[in-house]
């Protein structure tokens, strides 16, 4: 989960030099501010969820936003063409179907 | 100068001489033998057609940034107390060794054209105060140069640009000082001679065209706002000392207390070989309502051919009669050999419109070398009104804009939450060229083209004709004059331009003018909302037609099977490259011309709606963009110019 973290933290930084450097098209636009916070909710989510603190429904409740957090910002990555943000984002999806696909850890055993 | 029609004895001498349209202007050639960009529309034929040979289908890709300059020329009109929002669309010149280019804050630079170092410039010191227009718009200069020019004497080769407060300041090209020869101290005032209907000044935002030693000087007005206004004339002017040569009105001088306008505010064009001058004359006023000006009006909404040496009337075409929709000819028709299958040349021009209708016409005659119906077309049910019973109707080529309405878009129906189809079920649409009405009427093409003042381009060794065109809906509504004072109460009749209101002063309506969008912004109908489109002259085919360019919006960009709407025009390279700006992304595209394949592209900072420039200098071609963005397509403005080349080996 901390490869979505990082991911995520690179499409937030990419995301924000997007809106503030003049040569790309979409700079100062609302989709470009759009996926900063995007990016930037979804940084904090996977960073919450890869630091393993919190569980339960609160957890899925997170795992589900950050699903649509991913789908969004890909969304809005295609039509504002900003490629690299969209593979950051992609990247970071795969990650995290890695993330849900990957074995639960064994329970410890009891040495005691 | 009385407007009826002449034929001139000197038509059957032309009919039998070349049917060349070859540049013989002095200037048309650089030093070097190689071809100058040396108007508007890049030769006085319009043909916006480059010999430079270097940048071809195969290696386009490869261009890259030559140089670029800012000229310091640009306001997003937000500070209200400073200068308007700028609409910059000014086609560089190449002529004379030098690049020229003018900005909307009326300055001349004259250039280094492989470096863009600035050689010059002119200041003419023009307060930046908009007196027409609602913005700072310049359109570029004109250029002339003595045929037998006298060694030493200053303003042998002039560079010309007009104001929007109508003066022509004229400056000698190689020292970039005035000069004082012309007019008073280097400047003409053209408003000397707007004496019938003075309601505003005149402005010039389209450089005046330049032929032989004349200038036919156009403008531009508000044809909005009142119903009398001025008359729509052209100047011809001697080149160096600014002296009035003659002067031709569009309109027939008893009808001036009931109309005005129908005026040249576009580039024209020169049959050099056959002497002739073709203007694209405009609607009358007021734009959307005729019923005080019935009477005929036959070289309103035309183009008409001229004898530049002395104004007269040679043959006129009316592409719209009885105008209520603001369909001015709008763009320099463009000149060409038409060769037929039987192996005979025709003299042949094509007209534009912002119907998307193409006319192609012997230029010597007028007379229509394809097809042209005279289709019936909708009355009006306006008290007063009364609307031609038929309007002439290409069929080819194939008009640029589908004759039927493409329907209302569902997406931007269901986002607007119905909005699109309840105001679709609330207007009058008969099909084209239905008449403004109280309801309200859809226009499909409307006033915003179709096609705009740029035109199109043409290869002449193939007759291959290419042109950009937009799909937009409007809505045109009349509002009876006491309903439109109460909802315009202590506004100006200017002011409420920007918002969709056009006062109509004098007429018994005013009106209202929206693009039909949804709440969101987004077009209604379905697209694409713009297209490029090649053509085979000879025959009148269509060669291909591909949605152009990206709509965007907040940023984001829609599918390019919308494509955009587009102003500005396309130029064409001997080895068959069209370069074009025009759309609404920003961006500046190479095609080719044999398909129509985008080949290369590149960003810049607004849309570029001014016709490139192409030019070889010292041995390397160069393609060079004046982007200065326009708010008919987005609120970007820029003053940036940028020229491209391919990279040295």
């Amino acid at each position: 989960m901390w490869a979505v973290s990082l991911l995520s933290l690179l499409a937030f930084i990419d995301s924000i030099f997007n809106y503030v450097w003049t040569g790309n098209g979409i700079h100062g636009s609302e989709g470009a501010l759009l996926v900063v916070v995007s990016t930037f909710l979804l940084t904090i989510a996977a960073g919450i969820v890869a630091g393993d603190r919190i569980y339960g429904w609160v957890r899925v409740i997170l795992e589900i936003l950050i699903v649509l957090d991913f789908i969004g910002t890909a969304a809005a990555a295609y039509l504002l063409e900003a490629w690299i943000l969209l593979a950051l984002v992609v990247l970071a999806a795969i990650a995290w179907i890695v993330h849900i696909a990957r074995p639960a850890p064994a329970p410890a055993s009891n040495l005691g | 100068m009385h407007w009826r029609l002449l034929v001139l004895p000197a038509l059957a001498a032309g009919l039998l001489c070349s049917q060349s349209v070859a540049d013989d202007q002095p200037g048309s050639t650089a030093s070097d033998g190689s071809q100058a960009w040396y108007t508007f529309t890049g030769q006085l034929n319009a043909q916006k057609y480059a010999t430079s040979d270097q940048i071809t289908p195969d290696n386009v890709s490869k261009l890259g940034v030559a140089w670029q300059m800012h000229t310091g020329d640009v306001s997003d009109g937000k500070n209200p107390n400073g200068p308007k929002a700028s609409d910059w669309g000014a086609t560089p010149l190449f002529v004379n060794d030098t690049l020229y280019v003018s900005t909307v804050f009326d300055r001349i630079f004259a250039l280094e054209p492989d470096t863009g170092k600035v050689k010059w410039t002119f200041d003419t010191k023009t307060k930046l105060v908009d007196p027409t227009q609602g913005e700072l718009k310049n359109r570029g200069l004109s250029y002339w140069q003595s045929a037998t020019p006298t060694a030493g004497q200053p303003c042998q080769k002039i560079v010309y640009l007009g104001t929007m407060d109508g003066k022509i300041f004229a400056v000698d090209a190689d020292s970039g000082q005035a000069c004082t020869g012309f007019g008073q101290n280097g400047v003409l005032d053209i408003n000397q001679w707007n004496t019938v209907n003075n309601k505003w000044p005149l402005s010039i935002l389209q450089p005046p065209t330049v032929y032989k030693n004349q200038l036919f000087v156009g403008w531009s007005g508000q044809d909005w706002t009142q119903a009398v206004q001025p008359p729509g004339s052209l100047f011809a002017i001697d080149a160096q000392t600014g002296k009035l040569n003659w002067k031709f009105d569009s309109i027939p001088p008893d009808l001036d207390p009931k109309t005005g306008t129908s005026n040249i505010w576009s580039s024209m064009s020169v049959d050099e070989k056959n002497n002739l001058l073709f203007i694209p004359i405009s609607s009358p006023s007021p734009d959307y309502y005729g019923g005080d000006r019935l009477a005929p009006m036959p070289l309103s909404t035309s183009v008409t051919a001229l004898n530049p040496d002395n104004g007269q009337v040679v043959w006129s075409y009316q592409i719209v009669h009885h105008d209520i929709w603001d369909y001015d000819t709008n763009s320099a028709p463009v000149l060409f050999d038409l060769k037929q299958a039987d192996g005979s040349v025709v003299p042949a021009l094509i007209q534009s419109s912002k119907m998307g209708f193409l006319f192609v016409l012997n230029r010597l005659t007028g007379k229509p070398i394809f097809p042209i119906d005279e289709k019936p077309v909708p009355p009006s049910d306006i008290q007063g009104e009364k609307a031609s019973p038929t309007q002439p109707w290409p069929t080819t080529p194939q008009a640029t804009v589908p004759d039927q309405f493409p329907g209302v878009s569902w997406l931007a129906d269901a986002l607007g939450g119905g909005y699109c189809s309840r105001t679709m079920a609330s207007l009058r649409y008969d099909g084209r060229f239905t008449p403004p009405s109280l309801k309200g009427t859809l226009a499909f093409p409307a006033t915003a083209g179709g096609i705009e003042w740029g035109g199109g381009a043409l290869d002449p060794t193939t007759n291959t004709y290419v042109v950009n065109s937009s799909e937009v809906a409007q809505i045109y509504k009349l509002i009876p004059r006491a309903e439109y004072d109460k909802i315009n109460a202590g506004e100006s009749v200017g002011q409420k331009n920007s918002n969709g209101y056009f006062a109509q002063l004098g007429a018994p309506y005013g009106f209202m003018l929206q693009t039909f969008l949804n709440p969101l912004g987004m077009p209604c109908w379905n697209g694409p909302y713009g297209t490029i489109s090649s053509y085979d002259l000879n025959t009148g085919k269509l060669n291909w037609r591909f949605p152009f360019g990206e709509v965007q919006k907040w940023g984001f960009y829609m599918p390019e099977s919308w494509g955009s709407v587009t102003i500005g025009s396309p130029v064409i390279t001997k080895t068959g490259v069209i370069f074009i700006g025009a759309s609404m992304d920003s961006r500046v595209r190479a095609l080719d011309l044999k398909s129509g394949k985008v080949l290369w592209q590149s960003l810049v900072e607004a849309p570029a709606v001014a016709e490139p420039a192409v030019y070889t200098y010292k041995g390397k071609e160069y393609v060079v963009f004046a982007v200065g963005g326009n708010s008919i397509l987005e609120p970007k403005v820029s003053d940036q110019l940028i020229a491209y080349a391919l990279p040295s080996s």
